[in-house]
């Protein structure tokens, strides 16, 4: 069952008298509990398309349905209401809040969403501990290397239970073993909730994790169903 | 349900400020509004904990930015605290004053009396009862003021003139009595060979309780010298500080006899009791309706000092200095403003990425804005308090600084230090609320971020040319100047005509970039801006007042700053190449110039502050210039060139008295002295002699006899004179000596009333000569 739709998506920067088509026509259906990599080239919109089916981001033109409602036609508050209620966000520089601890940085979307606090700890201590931090839940992320902080993104990014999470290069920033603890962690959450995870990556290792793989080029998607190892030659060859 | 809860406590916070500014006295309402406006941030606080802790936390998370943000908000307090406190502590002085001068009284009353402003006491007795049976009137006392020289025999010290006061018992109590300087009251007036001195007096004398003083003074042409008895030492307030000078006090019988006028009174002191003082106008009618009484005109009695108006008129003058000192303070002011704007812009910036991702994750515009509004709160809160207190210190020293700098009349205004409670509230809400409209103004700019551009900390990009809402920004501002510009007009009022005028040429950077660009669009916008502003354009034929200063600051630094920063890449590239900046310094400089340029909005805002400064210090360095060169030319007109000009009452031979110092006075630093009579008399200008004039009008005016020292050593420039008859201005001094019925008139003397052949002047012991001016 489709979780994810967008019919014929285009992004179009404008910088001055330079215009920059980022997505060219884009269809895409991604099921309910699917674990998908979005891989291709530096430059190639993987990150623009996440931002757009996302709707942290507007597209230019198209349609974009999530559960079968149509973001793109929400306005601002009602999309950002969306995000918060159904949706999960890990990125590569984690951007936790500095003046946090952990627990608190894990609780914020649930109490944005007006989540008795009581009831946000309870559930932030939990999610602390699903992603093995409870030992550092009152730590800021000043003081946590660089896995820690990615796991406490992890926990903020499923606090509200929701459907969707998405991960915009999550182990650009870690070493291998990290990275392959951070993809494992998202991978058993995955299989547990059943939660829907759009991973975009450079790495074909984490790619290998998915259950499919969305290959971009220039703007479109080149193969819905691509292979590890034609994505991984375009990247090293392209960048 | 957070937005009805949202409303429901704005509306209970209107309804409860409405209430009580309604109601409540004014003091008590700016303290209810400040205590509401605090009860319902912190009520939205609790509906917000995660918001609230997040702006507390962000307060204290940068030790270095919080010690800057705190500097940059208190500024505005200080300045506006400073302001009230120097305007109480000025109204602390010119009321201490007046009441000093008037102890008791509320109004003096005078007249000519039989031409030297004389009354017999039987004359004035039947009006004294009237004036006495007037509501609110709680005592009328004549007495007897006139002017003497006077010598300490003790300590051999001497004054050329003090004020001597006659007194009967009844007028010192209506006035108030004395207050020994041991402290006890003084009630009664001293007996017959005795007198009281003030602190100010005794002080400069070296008198004592016991001291014998000699007092002299002029009756006709005689002159009378009594020995007195210091029986007290009074202290300059309440009587003891009578209309301001440096006093002695004896009986009425006494000082009649030391000016040869048995039963002469000259001054009527009256006294209102507590609620007729507080608002007077209708028994100072009562009064002035008793001295126009028919029976009453004949003695042309008049007031001639009245408490409430000197007040008042003390209050006006001294208000040009607050006005002056707030207009500079204004600056600051803006540039705090200014200030916090920069920083909570440069705030914004720095946690452009983390908040980026909290839209993300769910936090909407609103709570972005309120996490910032509820930082500001607890900034606000701090920084009024301190700014308020900074501004009392800064205060006491501008009020130090003008004490030692202006000679007041031997007044030490810092004495006077004081302030209201009102003052400092009034400085804490006012800077309260500039601190949290400042705040609330970036966050709008801060919340409307691109998400994606924020998390990856990307610049947002420049409105392109044809960006609608722009546009419609800039014809509504030009609207709006324009409209302010012709209510100023209709109003004929310079600050709103000017204003509105320049506010609609800078709009025209937003309305032309549509059409030219930007650059071509601002650099018009700012010239068209400043044009209005230079020196000699006068746009509007209007008076304006020293605010005005602030407007022409405002903007010309304005429009000057637009017109550098949209032209800044051809001005970096002209610097280059003028200073032929070579090789690795030419990257240096372009590299140095690409940080500030690359974030136009803040470079411009931290110009502008340091542009304000500038502008300020330019100005006060030039007006502090026109002073310099003015003052020493002012004096040396008014000085005619003499170092020390001196009066006395009593005739005396300034080389006996120095020679007599015993040293005190070395004669050799003494090149010369010119000694010159002087009198008081009377201008009369008769109707034939004045065009429109159908009574008779008198001036009071001082006459000197000269002599060929005043104009052989001094320097004093004749303006006009009938050149025919006198070729030089030496001809002219040398024919009033020759000619009594010619005079030299000064530049204080009024051409339409003076001018002309015939003028009678009554000259004091020369009365009834004729003289005429040519």
């Amino acid at each position: 069952m489709a979780i994810i739709r967008c019919e014929n998506l285009t992004k179009t920067y404008r910088t001055g008298t330079i215009t920059v088509e980022a997505l060219r026509g884009i269809d895409l259906t991604i099921d309910k509990g699917e674990m998908v990599a979005i891989m291709g080239p530096s430059g190639c919109g993987k990150t623009t398309l996440l931002n757009c089916l996302s709707g942290i981001d507007d597209a230019t033109s198209g349609k974009i349905f999530i559960e079968d409602r149509e973001l793109t036609a929400m306005n601002d508050n009602e999309k950002t209401n969306f995000r918060a209620a159904r949706m999960g966000f890990v990125f590569q520089f984690y951007n936790l809040l500095p003046v946090l601890t952990a627990v608190e940085n894990a609780e914020l979307p649930l109490l944005i969403a007006g989540t008795p606090s009581d009831e946000a700890r309870k559930r932030a201590l939990e999610l602390i501990d699903a992603v093995g931090l409870s030992h550092r839940a009152t730590q800021r992320p000043a003081s946590l290397s660089g896995g820690e902080r990615q796991r406490v993104t992890i926990a903020r990014a499923l606090a509200n239970t929701p459907a969707i999470v998405w991960a915009d290069e999550p182990t650009g920033d870690l070493d291998k073993r990290t990275s392959d603890e951070i993809v494992a962690l998202m991978r058993r959450l995955n299989k547990e909730n059943g939660q829907t995870f759009v991973i975009v990556t450079h790495d074909p290792e984490v790619g290998a994790k998915c259950d499919r793989i969305i290959h971009m080029r220039d703007g479109n998607i080149a193969n819905l169903n691509g292979k590890v190892s034609e994505v991984s030659a375009e990247i090293r060859q392209l960048g | 349900m957070a937005r009805l809860r949202t409303a429901a406590l704005v509306a209970a916070y209107v309804i409860a400020l409405v209430a009580a500014l309604a109601t409540l006295p004014t003091m008590l309402a700016l303290t209810a509004a400040l205590l509401l406006t605090i009860l319902l941030v912190l009520a939205d606080a609790l509906g917000n904990r995660i918001l609230f802790k997040m702006a507390v936390r962000n307060v204290v998370r940068r030790p270095g930015t919080t010690a800057l943000v705190l500097a940059g908000l208190m500024v505005g307090t200080a300045i506006i605290s400073a302001t009230l406190v120097v305007g109480d502590t000025f109204d602390s002085m010119i009321v201490g004053e007046v009441t000093d001068a008037y102890g008791e009284a509320d109004l003096f009353i005078g007249g000519p009396g039989s031409g030297d402003g004389m009354y017999n006491l039987s004359d004035v007795a039947s009006m004294t009862e009237q004036l006495r049976g007037i509501d609110h009137v709680g005592s009328a006392e004549w007495f007897l003021r006139a002017s003497a020289g006077i010598r300490n025999q003790q300590s051999q010290l001497s004054l050329p003139t003090a004020s001597v006061y006659g007194l009967t018992d009844g007028a010192v109590t209506g006035l108030g009595g004395f207050l020994s300087a041991n402290g006890s009251t003084i009630d009664a007036v001293p007996t017959a060979g005795r007198i009281y001195v003030n602190e100010d007096l005794a002080s400069l004398l070296d008198i004592s309780v016991g001291d014998v003083i000699s007092l002299s003074a002029v009756s006709g042409s005689e002159n009378i010298v009594m020995d007195l008895t210091v029986e007290a030492v009074v202290t300059d307030h309440a009587l003891g500080g009578l209309l301001g000078g440096r006093n002695v006090y004896m009986d009425l019988a006494s000082a009649q006899q030391l000016i040869g006028r048995e039963d002469g009174v000259n001054a009527l002191a009256v006294a209102f009791d507590g609620s007729a003082r507080a608002s007077p106008n209708a028994t100072r009618n009562a009064v002035m309706n008793v001295l126009e009484a028919p029976e009453n005109v004949p003695l042309e009695l008049e007031i001639t000092g009245d408490r409430a108006l000197d007040i008042e008129e003390g209050r006006e003058s001294v208000s040009m200095f607050i006005s002056l000192f707030f207009v500079f303070g204004a600056f600051s002011i803006i540039a705090g403003i200014v200030l916090i704007v920069n920083i909570f812009t440069m705030l914004g910036e720095e946690r452009k990425s983390e908040m980026g991702m909290a839209r993300a994750v769910g936090m909407q515009r609103g709570h972005l804005r309120k996490l910032f509004v509820y930082e500001g709160f607890v900034y606000a809160l701090a920084t009024s308090a301190i700014g308020s207190a900074v501004g009392l210190v800064l205060a006491y020293g501008l009020i130090t600084a003008v004490g030692m700098v202006l000679d007041m009349g031997g007044l030490n205004i810092a004495e006077y230090f004081t302030f209201t409670p009102e003052s400092l509230l009034i400085a804490y809400l006012a800077g309260f609320l500039l601190t949290m409209v400042s705040i609330y103004g970036v966050t709008r700019r801060i919340s409307n971020m691109n998400i994606v551009r924020a998390i990856r900390n990307i610049p947002e990009p420049l409105r392109s040319r044809g960006d609608k809402q722009v546009f419609r920004y800039g014809a509504l501002i030009l609207a709006g100047g324009a409209a302010l510009m012709l209510a100023g007009m209709s109003a004929e009022s310079l600050g709103p005509s000017l204003g509105g005028l320049s506010t609609m040429t800078m709009s025209l950077g937003l309305v032309l970039r549509r059409f030219a660009g930007d650059r071509i669009a601002w650099t018009i916008a700012g010239l068209a801006t400043l044009l209005p502003w230079m020196p000699g354009v006068e746009i509007f034929p209007y008076e304006g007042n020293i605010e005005m200063f602030v407007l022409a600051g405002v903007f010309m630094v304005t429009a000057l700053l637009t017109v550098v920063m949209f032209n800044s890449d051809p001005l970096v590239s002209a610097i280059t190449r003028l200073l032929r900046v070579k090789g690795g310094y030419k990257a240096v400089l372009k590299t140095a110039s690409t940080y500030p340029l690359r974030s136009k909005g803040r470079t411009a805002m931290s110009m502008f502050i340091f542009g304000l400064v500038i502008f300020t210090i330019t100005t006060l360095s030039m007006m502090s210039g026109m002073l310099g060169a003015g003052i020493p030319k002012m004096i040396e007109e008014t000085s005619g060139g003499f170092d020390i000009i001196a009066f006395s009452w009593a005739p005396v031979d300034m080389w006996n008295e120095i020679n007599a110092s015993a040293g005190f006075v070395d004669p050799a630093d003494i090149e010369d002295i010119v000694q010159l009579t002087m009198g008081g008399p009377t201008f009369t200008v008769l109707p034939s002699m004045a065009p429109g004039m159908e009574e008779p009008r008198q001036f009071g005016y001082n006459a000197i006899g000269v002599t060929p020292q005043l104009y052989e050593r001094g320097h004093y420039p004749l303006s006009e004179w009938d050149r025919t008859l006198y070729p030089t201005e030496e001809d002219v001094w040398l024919a009033i000596q020759n000619d009594p019925s010619l005079v030299v008139l000064d530049g204080s003397a009024r051409p339409a009333d003076m001018s002309g052949a015939g003028i009678s002047i009554n000259v004091g012991p020369f009365s009834g000569i004729a003289w005429e001016t040519r």
